[in-house]
């Protein structure tokens, strides 16, 4: 399949979506602020920004781990918006994998049991499931690892635990925030070769946060984001 | 759910000090509780024994007037009006009353049992000294004991049986005052009746000298009255269900029987309220207790929560649903109540085995293993409500909040 075919189908679209917060003088500090948006299936999507940019806010948006204000999205034919939470959380097992800024792992669950937790309530057998599990472990270079804490691990080890739980459940779209933000410049090389790979062989659509450490010569598209606007096209394949 | 029960039960075992805290915390409740509840059921069981012993037992009857006793010339009156005499208490003349009316009173609500009873003052003819007769239906067991007399009270001989006819029962003081002993007979209206049995009666609200089957008594009396009773009785023994029922009782007999008068140990209704008082007094402690318990795990579990906000905003980003969360959290709580219900009140059976208080305080007291067993499970069942309602809250709570606020407040 052609890279113009699988363009062809938007999975994921915003349209005028808004967020603020609260201040603590009792006024809202704008995080978003009408922003437009449409992700093809099968391709890298980049949007940039300095921090602060509202970057992070727009991915939690976009995964549906935060309501906006106002505005709706669309993923895979789904209005979030129209969703109750539990049906938000099954979408987000089933179809969206996420990789965040600092990993964030459960520092009380093993590598294995860390990467289980998005299996864990989705009807798979458990035997099933950590075959799965160490298949992916595995693949990432952690055989021996299974059975760590986060905190035994090292940060390159961390974010590929992070990964193998993004991916454990073969998402349709994954969301990195900042994947690389936090680790050396080799461990970035490593993760980024990895979720290309997992483009390219399986035509998953990736929508990748950061100020500029993931390289924006492998993104089909970018979007620059500047104070919650999505300031320009700066892109397209 | 064995998924969830599998991860809440990991999730304590990494938490231990805070697990170990808190189940210790639902053990000391338990533990309270058994303990507690124990001395309840012994308190219960000590009230029972005093109600039972003068709480539950009446004898009704209806005062005769002076006019009914001076003008009813030709009624079931004694000949012998100025000796003789229906009576209930000592001085107290009775009227009759139909025997179909012990049934009538047997059916009130707050009334276990209902007899006849016979109690007629003779005069010796002979030695023309008093003595008080008793005629009574042998098969009546609940309205009898402790009311008038009972196979409990022999002390030499035998006790009137269901069914005997022609024999006496006399009281041992009646028997020191008239050398009247078992073998030898008491002789009234020019019957004779071998003493079969002597009874200490002890402190009962129908009292008499000679005790008789009803009918025996019945016919005894008869030639000593202007005219045969017929079919009835001076008064009706009465037991009532349970010591706390007694006004109630009173109540019901006098909206049956308007003028009658109910003799029986009044001095039950101040022991039943003080009896009530320390029993309400118990149970305000043991709900402080539970509450207090309830409170400290539910701060217990809501400090894990918050120290584990992040996480369980992670578990909802990677597609946890609410419900999901909550009953992983609620069974964390659940498997903390019940561990510590079960230590509790395990702890409570030990120390109860091996130092039985209730037992050294009262000889009343006997080990009842079936009640100890339903206060085990009580105090289980109770150790896990709490341990729902405390998990529960905190869970909720957590619940409410979007993944993005959980992961954003670490």
């Amino acid at each position: 399949m052609g890279k113009n075919e699988r363009t062809a189908r938007v999975i994921l679209e915003a349209r005028g979506v808004r967020k603020t917060f609260p201040s603590r003088s009792g006024g809202e500090i704008v995080a978003l602020e009408n922003v437009d948006l449409s992700i093809p299936e099968g391709l890298t999507t980049l949007i940039s920004g300095r921090s602060g940019a509202g970057k992070s806010t727009l991915l939690a948006v976009l995964a549906g781990l935060d309501h906006p204000t106002s505005g709706s999205i669309t993923f895979d034919g789904n209005a979030l918006e129209k969703l109750d939470n539990s049906e938000l959380a099954r979408l987000r097992r089933e179809k969206l994998g996420l990789v965040f800024q600092n990993f964030q792992l459960l520092p009380s669950w093993t590598a294995a049991e860390n990467v289980e937790a998005v299996l864990m309530h989705s009807g798979i057998d458990r035997q099933a499931r950590m075959a799965r599990v160490e298949k992916i472990l595995a693949e990432l270079g952690l055989s021996g690892r299974f059975d760590n804490l986060p905190g035994e691990l090292s940060v390159g080890q961390q974010q590929r635990v992070a990964l193998a739980r993004t991916l454990v459940n073969d998402p349709i779209l994954i969301l990195a925030d900042e994947p690389t933000g936090s680790v050396d410049p080799q461990t970035a090389q490593e993760v980024i070769e990895l979720l290309m790979e997992r483009v390219r062989e399986r035509g998953t659509t990736l929508l990748v946060a950061t100020h500029g450490t993931f390289p924006e010569t492998l993104a089909d598209r970018q979007f620059k984001l500047a104070e919650g606007k999505i300031d320009s096209l700066c892109k397209e394949s | 759910m064995r998924e969830l029960i599998r991860c809440a039960w990991r999730e304590l075992g990494r938490r231990k000090r805070r697990a170990a805290a808190t189940t210790a915390g639902f053990a000391l409740a338990a533990l309270i509780l058994f303990s507690v509840g124990n001395l309840l059921c012994f308190s219960r069981q000590t009230m029972s024994d005093i109600l039972y012993n003068v709480g539950t037992h009446i004898i009704v009857s209806v005062p005769a007037t002076g006019s009914e006793m001076t003008s009813a010339a030709s009624g079931p009156w004694p000949i012998d009006s100025l000796n003789e005499a229906f009576y209930s208490e000592p001085n107290v003349v009775t009227q009759l009353l139909p025997r179909a009316l012990a049934s009538e009173l047997a059916g009130l609500p707050a009334v276990l049992g209902a007899t006849p009873l016979m109690l007629y003052r003779v005069k010796d003819s002979e030695k023309g000294f008093l003595f008080s007769i008793a005629g009574f239906d042998p098969k009546d067991k609940i309205a009898l004991d402790n009311n008038l007399c009972s196979e409990k009270d022999i002390i030499a001989g035998t006790f009137i049986r269901s069914g005997d006819r022609g024999v006496a029962v006399v009281t041992d003081a009646f028997s020191i005052t008239t050398g009247i002993t078992v073998g030898s007979s008491v002789k009234i209206s020019g019957i004779s009746f071998p003493v079969i049995g002597i009874i200490k009666p002890g402190i009962n609200p129908g009292k008499a000298d000679v005790f008789l089957c009803l009918d025996d008594a019945v016919s005894v009396i008869n030639p000593r009255l202007r005219q045969p009773m017929g079919d009835r009785v001076n008064s009706f023994l009465v037991e009532v269900k349970h010591g706390r029922q007694m006004e109630e009782a009173v109540s019901q007999i006098r909206g049956r029987i308007p003028d009658c008068l109910v003799n029986t140990f009044f001095c039950s209704v101040s022991a039943i309220r003080v009896l009530g008082m320390n029993e309400g007094a118990v149970w305000i402690l043991l709900a402080i207790v539970l509450v207090g318990v309830t409170l400290y795990a539910m701060s217990s579990q809501w400090s894990s929560i918050v120290e584990r906000r992040r996480d369980i905003g992670i578990l909802k980003a990677i597609g946890w649903s609410d419900s999901e969360v909550v009953w992983q959290l609620g069974l964390e709580s659940v498997i903390q109540s019940l561990l510590g219900g079960s230590i509790g009140c395990g702890l409570g059976f030990f120390f109860l085995a091996i130092f039985p208080v209730p037992a050294w305080i009262s000889n009343s007291f006997s080990w009842n293993g079936e009640l100890a067993g339903i206060v085990f499970l009580v105090g289980i069942v109770v150790s896990l409500f709490c341990g729902v309602v405390a998990g529960a809250v905190p869970a909720f709570y957590s619940a409410r909040q979007t993944p993005a606020e959980s992961i954003r407040s670490n």
